[in-house]
């Protein structure tokens, strides 16, 4: 059964492949009895519950990495905005000194930018440049805890949790926009995938070498 | 000599019921001897998370057996208590029946 192999591949990435198929298995025994429900919400609680108990055998340490990341993927955003308005800048400067571009067309693409249909382009793209840090940064956090990939992920995402709603919480401001606040920190769990996907690529090379 | 590691509730219980089982102590065995004895239907995740701790504490073994079609070709994971884990249940109970010297509990029939 396909489904399976992803529950065991879920599990697989917090605990040894081995464990993985024996705690898959006890439950596939149980499905006649205690459903298909049953048998995935058993897989998320078993999940967690492994996930946790990485996280709590050293919870100094692996907080310490996810505060570590959670500043490295800020810096590492911030740089490569950086980085991408320099070279923006570097190549208008040139187009408009080699007379290719006039500054009345300029002013065109300034308006593009404050109003038309690039404002979400740019948005999208540093969406895109913060997943790729994250990205990095997941990889980065699981190659410093071998056997425990995700756990300093997961200590990352409080982390950010944390942040954010204490933000939000600091802020005078109406109730509504405490709540909308509230949902954008949930967003963030969503968020952090790229973060997860880093570290569950560690994880596969490190099986797959062993 | 060592003294025997303290154990939580959660951890005698499971030992015991490893204990009672014998050889044949999986997952599935496991949360039913527990589910009979007790009334209690442990998580799944409480139960993995809790042999893992105490397989690394010494206090259990486990071995992998041949892979079943039921299972889908997995195999299971058969547990057995060591001395360690032996010794550290008996300290515990122990502990429980000096505690219950002199004392009439309703529903126990001698304590």
């Amino acid at each position: 059964m396909r489904s399976t192999r992803v529950a065991e591949w879920i599990l697989s990435q917090v605990t040894s492949r081995p464990r993985a198929a024996a705690v898959i298995g006890d439950l596939l025994e149980k499905i006649p009895s205690r459903g298909v429900l049953w048998f995935w919400r058993s897989v998320a609680t078993t999940a967690v519950a492994l996930v946790w108990r990485d996280v709590a055998a050293n919870p100094m340490r692996t907080f310490g990495l996810g505060l570590t990341g959670f500043v490295l993927v800020l810096a590492l955003f911030f740089l490569l905005v950086l980085f991408a308005l320099v070279a923006f800048a570097a190549v208008i400067g040139l187009a408009t000194r080699t007379g290719l571009v006039d500054q009345q067309r300029l002013a065109g693409v300034a308006q593009l930018v404050g109003h038309g249909w690039l404002r979400p382009a740019l948005s999208l793209a540093s969406w895109c440049v913060l997943a790729m840090a994250q990205f990095q940064v997941g990889r980065w956090l699981a190659r410093r805890s071998p056997d425990h990939e995700l756990a300093p992920c997961v200590a990352f995402t409080l982390v950010g949790l944390t942040v954010s709603l204490a933000l939000a919480l600091a802020s005078p401001q109406p109730a509504l926009q405490a709540i909308r606040d509230a949902m954008s920190a949930a967003l963030f769990v969503v968020l952090d995938l790229p973060l997860y996907a880093g570290a569950v690529s560690v994880r596969r090379k490190r099986l797959v070498s062993s | 000599m060592r003294a025997a590691p303290l154990l939580g509730e959660f951890e005698q219980i499971v030992l015991l019921a490893i204990l009672r089982l014998d050889d044949g102590a999986y997952g599935v065995t496991i949360r039913d001897e527990i589910a009979a004895c007790t009334d209690r239907d442990p998580s799944p995740g409480a139960l993995y998370t809790t042999l893992d701790r105490m397989e690394e504490k010494g206090l259990v073994t486990s071995r992998f057996g041949q892979p079943t079609p039921e299972r889908g070709g997995r195999a299971k994971r058969y547990f057995r208590v060591t001395a360690k884990g032996e010794a550290a249940v008996a300290n515990a109970q122990r502990a429980y029946q000096r505690l219950l010297q002199g004392l009439t509990l309703r529903g126990v029939g001698h304590a």
